[in-house]
């Protein structure tokens, strides 16, 4: 049975202020904490590349666990700002961190939804190839693409890496799954140029009606009732979403978690960062996982706690 | 037709405004108290009980529930 056995992540050490841009964007600190969400933004240091970073998760990995690369067996990337357009970033990071030449290493193009379709496409590509350890990285620097005078975009989002280990040990096991797109409405957040643009109304309209029926269907896919779930993660688009979700949904706010105040959204490390400390967390033996985002698209899974 | 009087029970469904009591139909949102994002769940609100769905043309011309209401008659 393969599932998660560790998470580890990188968040860059600088911090950039959200607070000494209020003035410009005339928004208060209120706005901010309780709307945003975002005080602070962690952001990578000027030079430092997507593969700095996803490299730099994956030797947390290494250090926290013990494994050694050679025992990993498939390496899968999810961003969409890599290095260049090639090679992939998964391919830098598998030279640099010296894996095995028999390691399948390859990217996935997906924003805030891309760590639950990471999870099931590399626990299904081990299953069907009968591969043992394989790790799931997120790396999605949107300091790249932000023009920081755009006050839908620059408040919001922040760096960060993430690397989870899936093997035959498991902390968690992961499934059922479902996922989803809207790509007619794949303008409302996009690349044009080199720099993010983002419809806000648009993906928060998105967000607040695709996801609660993505959620009811997994939950009946799953045969469960929602007050059976211990614990709630959805990506942290903004503490608003977050918040609206769990309004929308039904849920119990204190089993939905939230973690954005001083990192920001970081895109498809967001869930990941989130599980970190879940998975200390031997209370929540049953968790439900939900990005959405880029694309538009969604995906949403189960998990359960096994082994302790 | 869509009253200004349906815009507003819709607004005070949406839940965004503490006291409807205190919101004056005649100025904007933004001179009600209300944020973007909070603006957000109004088109949303506005959106899902009457069945329409506004273009980013016509959601930047509607800051008032008078817009609102030409922004429907228009249509």
């Amino acid at each position: 049975m393969l599932g998660i056995e560790a998470i580890a992540s990188y968040i860059p050490a600088q911090r950039v202020s959200n607070r000494e841009r209020m003035a410009q964007f005339e928004v208060d600190e209120a706005f901010l904490r309780g709307k945003i969400g975002v005080l602070n933004r962690a952001q990578k240091a000027a030079g430092e590349e997507t593969s700095d970073m996803a490299l730099a998760a994956l030797q947390r990995l290494l250090a926290e666990t013990g494994l050694a690369p050679e025992e990993i067996q498939a390496l899968i990337v999810v961003t969409q700002n890599p290095d260049s357009n090639l090679p992939h970033v998964s391919a830098l990071v598998h030279g640099r961190a010296k894996l095995p030449p028999a390691c399948a290493a390859f990217d996935i193009s997906l924003g805030c939804s891309g760590y639950v379709y990471g999870l099931s496409v590399l626990q299904s590509f081990m299953a069907a190839n009968g591969l043992a350890r394989g790790v799931l990285i997120t790396c999605d620097p949107y300091s790249k693409v932000i023009d920081p005078e755009d006050k839908n975009t620059v408040l919001l989002f922040g760096d960060a890496a993430t690397a989870t280990l899936l093997g035959p040990s498991p902390r968690l096991v992961c499934g059922p799954f479902e996922f989803g797109t809207q790509g007619e409405m794949a303008d409302a957040l996009a690349c044009r140029e080199g720099v993010l643009h983002m419809n806000g109304r648009e993906v928060f309209t998105f967000a607040v009606t695709a996801v609660p029926k993505n959620i009811d269907k997994l939950l009946v896919k799953a045969g469960l009732e929602k007050d059976a779930v211990d614990s709630y993660l959805f990506h942290q688009g903004s503490r608003y979403i977050v918040e609206m979700l769990t309004k929308r949904i039904g849920l119990e706010r204190d089993k939905v978690r939230m973690d954005i105040e001083e990192t920001g959204n970081t895109v498809s490390s967001s869930i990941p960062l989130l599980l970190v400390r879940e998975l200390e967390n031997r209370s929540a033996k049953l968790l439900v996982l939900c990005g959405f985002g880029v694309g538009l698209s969604w995906a949403s899974c189960v998990c359960r706690r096994v082994g302790d | 037709m869509v009253t200004s009087e349906k815009i507003v029970e819709i607004i005070a469904s949406s839940g965004v405004v503490a006291d409807m009591g205190k919101f004056q139909v005649d100025k904007n949102f933004k001179e009600n108290g209300i944020d973007s994002l909070d603006v957000y769940s109004i088109f949303l609100a506005v959106e899902e009980q009457l069945g329409v769905k506004f273009s980013e043309e016509e959601a930047a011309r509607i800051n008032t529930v008078a817009a609102f209401v030409e922004a429907l008659k228009a249509r």
